[in-house]
């Protein structure tokens, strides 16, 4: 406890620059598999991806799909055992994550890399004040003394919009509503300034009104810091309002990455056709059945052979139910692991029309 | 048209609340406060809301699962808060329930079998076990499930496999009127589309009318033919889907439809939102006159003071606001 | 936890006892929300017969090796004080009479082949003493337990099905009994009834049932809560079928594992109330009071102090361990496993 500001001294991450030719935040092939009594469960397998300062990552995927667990691994929350790490890296600023100590990791949670949950419920504790909460953190990794810490408590409370700071900071979690809550939890995460802000569905437990609210508030607050953000979400509509490259998740693996646009108007991989089909199309003259995924997601301790997806994939062929397909990556970095992605006249013929195919008759998409 | 098959009016239902250290102070939860709505035969009728507007209480009212505090359900012409407890068992013989949560609807010591075949059981119907097993083997085949898993437990089942389930004990007795209570708000969205289909199906091949409370707009819009919007316990607007959607008259209806995010980015982009400030009131304590005048970005001095009726803004279109005009933002980019 | 959306149940507001942690199962898979093997395909293949509750709640009790042994050491408990009458008189000797002639030359004597527990002062088997005691023990801690149990079930179930007064009344009561010290009271209880055996059964049958009352009384109230028993209670289900179907079933376990658990400390009472010369009456063997006599010579001759003392501990944990993995075993896999 006692070297603790030698050690900050010694390593500020932070501010030094991103190596020449890396990304802010790199994620290599990780692979996390569970080692239970029914088996071994791979929960990540094969994550992909980059990140810079301000841009914002959307990760997509049903529940079970690996989405929470990746994130939850490049923080190192993961218990292991159960939990090893198999294959693959992640670098931060160059530096990879999992070769540093329990200590390194401390001053990186939190410090550089922040999380937000899904339940403002349960992640606040409900024993301490909001501005006690809020300042251990600040002391912590900034090495504030208490006056200081609650002073900028009261300051990051009135930024997420939260009336009478000065007064709410001396309250308990349950005076909070499930709003309020969560821009509490926003406001502790960016306390200590991250470079990145993991977002594990944070808009799921609340209302829509609600919800508008705080993805308003992130975005904001990522101009203002200049932060990245992964926001890790069910919802395709919340994907679509504040991020910049997407991945798409299927049995702990991506089946897609890309730009937004990429995803939204030039998916190339059938599961995220599924996705995209499966919700309810905006209004329309007509009802029209949905076109749901048939079946069910696959047990993680069982991925099917093949392509994980095939059982359930209504253009599955012979290859794709034996094949694990290999990773067909566009000229702009856009991928999917799907055995028919370079086709283009296969994507052309099944991919489902877009708010641009019908603008621009020109593509002359069918479906 | 026909006559109503489900017919509310001006309900109420009061939670009493104790507080104090003897619980001497009484105060209650306004949780639903005069909604009135018809449900004809065969016709699906939305009730969207936020949490805690008392969309669910209300269905769980008609059940009777709930004592409504005032008000009048009257259920195939007859009243079903004067009705005695056997009336109350052939009332429930035409009106079924499914519940959100797949996991606590089910009784996890009953085989599926035992689950869906227990309302024959308890009106008397198919006494005969063979008869009865194969009808419900019949039955699972219908919502999608491999009828040899009849002697499997719920936990051997996925969440939407569950929600089957539930969905085939409603339809066992052939119900009039099923209460669908978030039916897919817990499932994925993949699975949420398979249960929605489904339940088309059915409704189709059955006639059978459905109180679809959910939260989710689209979800709402996709399956109603007429939608109620609540809020605090009120409604708000209620009108048949395309009005409702293409043409929001409330404040609040237009700032809930604003504030779902659509997933088309470029749609999203050029979107008008409203974006409401503040969290919705306590219902133990509900703001004077109309309840959503707190966050209103349109209230006035009167909104605070009297309570706006539900007035009728042509072609079935209900409004509960003082400033509320027929189809004020019509084409507006507000909508889904 | 699911979100609760708006359904009010202000009635509910009784949160669960914290002696009913049957949910808290801590599952290292519980990432995955899905079933850890869930059926896949919903129309086609089955795969094999179904699994039945109990047939599911064996298996992962078999899995379970210290609940295994704890049971293997019951029954052999069991076995063995049933079966004593049959060859311990033969082999080990009466654990009552004292043979005036030998006594002096039999006493305390250090274990051996002859006596592997060696003897006591009055020169009588130890091992038989600790097989006849275990008779009393168990008899005590079943029937105790059985009594408490029976009380319990009453009370917890008129507390939580009727609620308002009777809830208030019975629950208080409970209240007032567990204020009390517990050994005290059985100790002051035996003094008004006198003590001798059955009192010792009837006394901590019956100061026992607090605890059980509320355990099932909380197992109620949130089963109460599920949803299925609305959806039965929708369906036209009368009251009865709710309980005898939906609401007891599922209530029960928790109380398989709580009197399971309650044995172990009905003998350990029982124990006390001997030691301190307020249950069993000599020349009847019991472990507590052969602790109490043997503490005497605890420096020189240990084992007449420890081998009941062994029994004790061992049937005790054997109990615990039992009850701990039955709670495992019995927790229907409900969500997030």
């Amino acid at each position: 406890m006692f070297n603790k500001k030698k050690e900050k001294v010694q390593m500020n991450l932070k501010n030094q620059p991103v190596p020449e030719g890396s990304h802010l935040l790199e994620v290599d092939d990780l692979k996390m598999y569970f080692h239970t009594q029914d088996g071994v469960v791979k929960a990540v397998d094969g994550v992909t991806y980059t990140l810079d300062r301000g841009e914002t990552l959307g990760v997509v995927g049903e529940s079970g799909s690996g989405k929470s667990v990746t994130s939850m691994t490049i923080m190192g929350l993961i218990d292991m055992p159960p939990g090893r790490i198999e294959g693959g890296d992640v670098r931060y600023r160059g530096r990879s994550l999992l070769e540093m100590s329990e200590r390194e990791m401390q001053d990186v949670r939190g410090n550089y890399i922040a999380m937000i949950f899904q339940d403002p419920m349960t992640s606040l504790n409900p024993v301490y004040t909001i501005g006690r909460q809020m300042s251990e953190g600040m002391m912590l990794h900034l090495g504030y003394n208490k006056d200081q810490a609650l002073k900028r408590a009261i300051e990051l409370l009135d930024l997420v919009g939260i009336p009478n700071p000065e007064q709410r900071v001396k309250e308990y979690p349950h005076q909070f509503s499930g709003g309020m809550r969560q821009r509490v939890m926003i406001a502790m995460a960016l306390a200590c300034d991250p470079d990145i802000l993991i977002a594990d569905e944070p808009t799921t437990a609340l209302d829509v009104t609600i919800q508008a609210q705080i993805i308003e508030l992130m975005q904001e607050m990522q101009q203002k810091n200049g932060n990245a953000i992964i926001m890790i979400t069910h919802d395709l509509g919340v994907v679509a309002d504040i991020t910049d490259k997407i991945m798409v998740m299927y049995a702990g693996r991506p089946v897609e990455f890309g730009t937004a646009d990429e995803i939204f108007y030039g998916s190339i991989h059938p599961y995220t056709w599924g996705l995209v089909r499966s919700i309810p199309e905006p209004l329309q003259d007509q009802k029209k059945p949905l076109t749901p995924i048939q079946g069910n997601p696959p047990s993680l301790v069982n991925v099917p052979s093949g392509c994980p997806f095939s059982p359930r994939c209504p253009y599955a062929t012979d290859l794709c139910r034996t094949k694990v397909p290999e990773r067909y990556v566009t000229e702009t970095g856009h991928y999917s692991s799907c055995h028919y992605a370079g086709d283009a006249d296969f994507v052309a013929a099944n991919a489902p029309k877009t708010s641009r195919d019908r603008a621009d008759k020109t593509t002359g998409g069918q479906n | 048209m026909a006559e109503p098959l489900l017919h509310v009016e001006n309900l109420c239902k009061e939670f009493p609340v104790s507080s104090g250290l003897f619980g001497r102070k009484k105060e209650s939860v306004h949780a639903v406060e005069g909604v009135s709505f018809d449900i004809y035969p065969g016709e699906t009728f939305g009730l969207v809301g936020e949490s805690g507007c008392g969309k669910s209480t209300t269905g769980r009212c008609i059940m009777k699962l709930y004592n409504p505090t005032s008000g009048k359900v009257i259920f195939d012409g007859q009243d079903v808060s004067t009705m005695s407890r056997s009336q109350l068992k052939r009332m429930r013989r035409n009106m079924q329930f499914i519940f959100q949560d797949p996991y606590a609807s089910l009784n996890p010591r009953m085989t599926i079998g035992e689950i869906v075949s227990e309302p024959l059981v308890i009106h008397g119907e198919m006494t005969n076990r063979t008869e009865r097993m194969k009808f419900v083997a019949e039955l699972l085949d219908q919502v999608g499930l491999n009828p040899e898993h009849i002697n499997r437990y719920p936990h051997e089942f996925s969440g939407g496999q569950r929600q089957r389930v539930g969905i085939a004990r409603a339809f066992a007795l052939r119900p009039k009127l099923i209460i669908c209570d978030e039916p897919v708000s817990a499932l994925d969205v993949s699975i949420q589309a398979q249960v929605l289909n489904l339940l088309a199906d059915l409704q189709k091949e059955y006639g059978t009318a459905y109180l679809f409370i959910a939260h989710d707009l689209s979800v709402v819009q996709h399956i109603s033919d007429r939608v109620a919007v609540m809020y605090l316990g009120h409604m708000m607007e209620t009108s048949d889907w395309k009005s409702l959607y293409a043409e929001p008259c409330h404040p609040y209806t237009q700032s809930l439809l604003s504030a779902v995010p659509v997933p088309d980015p470029d749609v999203q982009r050029d979107r008008k939102r409203i974006i409401l400030a503040g969290d919705p009131p306590s219902p133990i304590d509900p703001p004077s006159g109309c309840p959503f005048h707190t966050r209103c970005p349109i209230a006035k001095d009167i909104c605070s003071q009297q309570v706006p009726d539900l007035r009728d803004l042509g072609d079935g279109h209900f409004c509960a606001c003082h400033f509320a005009e027929p189809n004020p933002i019509k084409g507006s980019s507000i909508a889904l | 936890m699911t979100p609760k959306d708006n359904t009010f149940r202000p009635e509910a507001d009784e949160a669960l006892d914290a002696s009913v942690d049957m949910a808290a199962e801590h599952n290292p898979a519980a990432f995955a929300t899905q079933p850890t093997d869930p059926i896949q395909d919903d129309k086609s293949q089955s795969s094999g017969k179904s699994r039945t509750l109990w047939g599911d709640a064996w298996n992962r009790l078999r899995r379970n090796k210290l609940a295994i042994l704890g049971a293997i050491w019951i029954i052999l408990m069991v076995l063995v004080a049933l079966t004593a009458d049959l060859w311990v008189p033969q082999t080990l000797g009466n654990p009552t009479e004292i043979d005036t002639a030998s006594m002096t030359a039999n006493s305390r004597l250090p274990p051996s082949l002859e006596h592997p527990f060696g003897t006591d002062t009055l020169g009588r088997d130890v091992l038989c003493r600790v097989i006849y005691g275990a008779r009393i023990s168990l008899a005590v801690g079943v029937l105790a337990t059985a009594i408490s149990t029976l009380i319990g079930l009453v009370m917890g179930a008129l507390a939580a099905y009727y609620g308002g007064i009777w809830d208030t009344i019975i629950m208080r009561l409970a209240d007032i009994f567990l204020a009390f010290p517990y050994t005290l009271f059985v100790i002051v209880m035996l003094a008004v009834i006198g003590s001798g055996i059955q009192n010792v059964f009837i006394a901590i049958g019956i100061l026992g049932w607090p605890s059980i009352a509320r355990v099932f009384r909380s197992a109620i109230l949130s089963v109460k809560e599920n949803d299925y028993v609305d959806a039965a209670r929708a369906m036209g289900a009368s009251d009865v079928r709710i309980v005898a179907r939906h609401i007891f079933p599922n209530s029960v376990a928790s109380i398989v594992v709580y009197a399971t658990m309650n044995i172990g400390g009905a003998i350990l009472t029982e124990s006390a109330l001997s030691f301190l010369g307020m249950g069993v009456v000599p020349p009847d063997p019991s472990w507590g009071t052969m602790i109490q006599d043997g503490q005497t010579y605890l420096a020189t001759e240990p084992w007449l102090m420890l081998m009941p003392g062994l029994a004790i501990l061992t049937t005790v944990l054997a109990f615990t361990l039992l009850g701990d993995g039955l709670r495992d075993a019995l927790d229907v896999k409900m969500k997030d496993a």
